[in-house]
This record gives C-alpha cells, sequence and structure tokens, in this order.
C-alpha cells in the first residue's frame, strides 16, 4: 500500500466507512510508514477532540426570539418623519407655486416690467434676445397654424393654449403630490 | 404533533407572526451554534444570527418546499457569515499566518491533543479558509451529513468532500507544525 492510498483509507476512518479488511491494511501500513503513523495519530486526536467539540451545547441567547421579532416589527412599521420623496414632493409644491405666482404676475405686467427694466443698461441686451426670440417663435407658430388650420387660429392663441396644458399638468402633478404628503402625514 | 416547517411558513407569509416566531425557535441553535464556530465572538454571532432569520422573512416568498426548510435557513445563514467574514477580512489567512497565530501551549505526554488542549484543534479550524471551514465545522462539529452540506451551500457533494478531505489535512499539518515547533516528537 503506498501513503496516498493509506491517507484515502484514513478520510474512509474519518467518515466511519472504513471495513475490517481496509482497517487491517491501514494498520499494517502504519506500523512501518512512520509519517503515516504520525498523521493518523494526529487525524486520531482530530477526530476525538471535534466530537468532545461537537457535544458541547451551544443554545442561541436568551430572548433570541423576541429580539428577531421586535426587528422585523420595527421594519413593517411605516417611517414617521421626512423621507427624501417627501422632501421632493415638498420642493414639487414650493417650485409650482412660485412659478405660478411669479407668472401670473409677470403675465399681466409683462410690457410694464420690460418697459421699466429696459431703462438699465444691464437689462437692455437680455431684454432684445427676450423680444427677438418671442418675435420669432410667434412667427414659426403662426406659420404652423397656418398650415395646420388655414390660419383659422392665432399664434396668440395657440401659445395660450399651450402655456394652459402646461399649467393645468403641473396643477395636476403638484396637487397629486400634495394629496399624498398630506395623507401620509396625517396619518400620524 | 406540531404543525410542519412548511406550513409554518405558508402561515407566517399570510402574516401570521406567532407561525414565524415558531421557526425561529426551531432553527435559532442550529444557525447560532455554526455561526459562533464561524466567528467566534458571541456577540457577532448573536447579531449575524438575528440578521439571518430577518432575512429569511424577507424572503419567506421564496422558499420552496422542494428544499428542507432548515438547509435553506443554513444557505442564507452560510452566505451571511461568508459576507460578514469578508468585510472582517478574515477569509484568507496563509498556512504560514496560521503557524505562528497558534498558541504555544506545553504538551506533558506525546499524545498530540490532550483534554485540555482541544483548544488547538479550535484555533486551527479557526484559522482555515472559509472554502474548508465552513464545511469542516458542519460536519464534524454539527453533525451534518455531506448532503445536507452540500445543498446548504450550493456545491456539488464531490467538491465537499474534497474540501474536508482538504481542510482535515490542513489542520492535521498545522497541528504538527505547532507540534515540532513546540520540540515534541512522536
Amino acid at each position: 500500500m503506498d501513503c496516498k492510498y493509506a491517507e484515502k483509507l484514513m478520510m474512509k476512518y474519518m467518515d466511519s466507512e472504513i471495513t475490517e479488511k481496509e482497517a487491517s491494511a491501514l494498520n499494517e501500513h502504519i506500523a512501518g510508514c512512520e509519517k503515516c503513523r504520525q498523521a493518523f495519530y494526529v487525524y486520531d486526536a482530530m477526530l476525538r477532540e471535534s466530537e468532545i467539540i461537537a457535544a458541547e451545547e451551544i443554545t442561541a441567547p436568551d430572548g433570541f426570539e423576541q429580539a428577531v421579532m421586535a426587528k422585523i416589527k420595527a421594519e413593517k412599521k411605516p417611517v414617521y418623519g421626512y423621507s427624501t420623496s417627501d422632501r421632493i414632493r415638498e420642493v414639487c409644491l414650493c417650485v409650482f407655486i412660485a412659478l405660478f405666482v411669479s407668472s401670473g404676475v409677470i403675465s399681466r405686467n409683462a410690457e410694464a416690467i420690460m418697459a421699466k427694466l429696459y431703462q438699465y443698461p444691464v437689462f437692455r441686451g437680455y431684454i432684445d434676445k427676450v423680444i427677438a426670440f418671442s418675435a420669432k417663435s410667434n412667427i414659426y407658430i403662426q406659420q404652423a397654424a397656418d398650415i395646420i388650420n388655414g390660419a383659422v387660429i392665432s399664434a396668440d392663441r395657440i401659445l395660450s393654449s399651450m402655456a394652459l396644458l402646461i399649467g393645468v399638468c403641473l396643477l395636476a402633478v403638484c396637487l397629486l403630490q400634495a394629496v399624498v404628503y398630506a395623507r401620509k402625514n396625517w396619518r400620524r | 404533533m406540531g404543525a410542519s416547517d412548511y406550513e409554518l411558513v405558508q402561515s407566517a407569509s399570510a402574516g401570521d407572526e406567532n407561525a414565524f416566531e415558531e421557526l425561529v425557535g426551531r432553527y435559532k441553535n442550529l444557525v447560532y451554534s455554526v455561526i459562533l464556530r464561524m466567528v467566534t465572538d458571541a456577540e457577532d454571532a448573536n447579531d449575524l444570527a438575528q440578521e439571518v432569520f430577518i432575512k429569511v422573512y424577507r424572503n419567506l416568498d421564496k422558499y420552496s418546499p422542494e428544499f428542507k426548510f432548515s438547509t435553506w435557513v443554513m444557505r442564507i445563514a452560510t452566505n451571511t457569515v461568508i459576507d460578514f467574514r469578508r468585510k472582517k477580512k478574515q477569509a484568507f489567512v496563509s498556512i504560514e499566518d496560521m503557524e505562528t497565530e497558534l498558541p504555544d501551549i506545553a504538551t506533558p505526554e506525546n499524545t498530540y491533543l490532550e483534554t485540555e488542549e482541544k483548544g488547538i484543534l479550535q484555533k486551527a479550524i479557526n484559522q482555515l479558509p472559509d472554502m474548508y471551514k465552513l464545511p469542516i465545522v458542519m460536519y464534524h462539529l454539527e453533525g451534518m451529513s455531506y448532503q445536507e452540506i452540500s445543498s446548504s451551500l450550493g456545491v456539488s457533494m464531490s467538491k465537499i468532500k474534497n474540501r474536508i478531505f482538504r481542510g482535515r489535512k490542513l489542520l492535521k499539518d498545522m497541528i504538527i507544525k505547532q507540534k515540532e515547533g513546540d520540540g515534541i516528537g512522536l
């Protein structure tokens, strides 16, 4: 028997799968092979020691189940306070209100405001650009309107309809977010 | 006779917390024992074992009755403990390092491990890389079969056998080196 096979038999010994015939062959081998004899002693000692260690009963600490269940319950509870989504909703709400109010004020008094600002050289360049852009876009929109409706609808009408549509959409989003936010916080 | 594991899983999935608490009670010692033998620190073991059951709870709907519930729980436990040890960078210790980390123990006789020296084997097991340590702990200290270990770790049975054989050889070499370092011969 070679040492490699002897080691295989030692593994079978550790698994309690060695036959009597194999055991006597292994005995014969280790009687004449010091290296395998040493290995066998160690394996045998390891086996006995592992049985002693395994026999030491390890139990989970007292109150283990309760601790687990408490953590699970804590996870289930809704988290009150400011969550990231709450903050996003708040910002949405504030931005929308600010834009809604300011755009209303600006659009009603656009010409007066622009005339006032035009007195300052700092704003003059910007106002020129805005007027040029507005004129250009009016031309494009008028052309589009001409094509679609044979000039029945004016460019102003299209612009105001688009603005109204966007405003209504934003208002709907804003209201939805406000309702979600209010429902969540009133539940407290 | 009480409800089967699968019946309890179904009740727990439907929101019955008592059913889940019973499952925890059934498997807490197995999970805690394997984890404690892997990480050796009782506080870490307690935290990790609780984490295992929380993961089990969150994933109850993914449990398939084709596996034993204990096997499924053990798979979650072993993955959790491997992650933990990886984070703690304990997993890969070279054999050379193991030798120096083993304790100095004066041996009175020419037997390798006396009862009072059982710390040698435990320390040596602790120094094994996880791929050998887990199967060795599960087989020799927890009394699990090759089949159960194979299912729990999701590794083929032949690989598990090889790892256990290789792990035993590593342990044997570590113990012999330790003894030779202490000047003890046969």
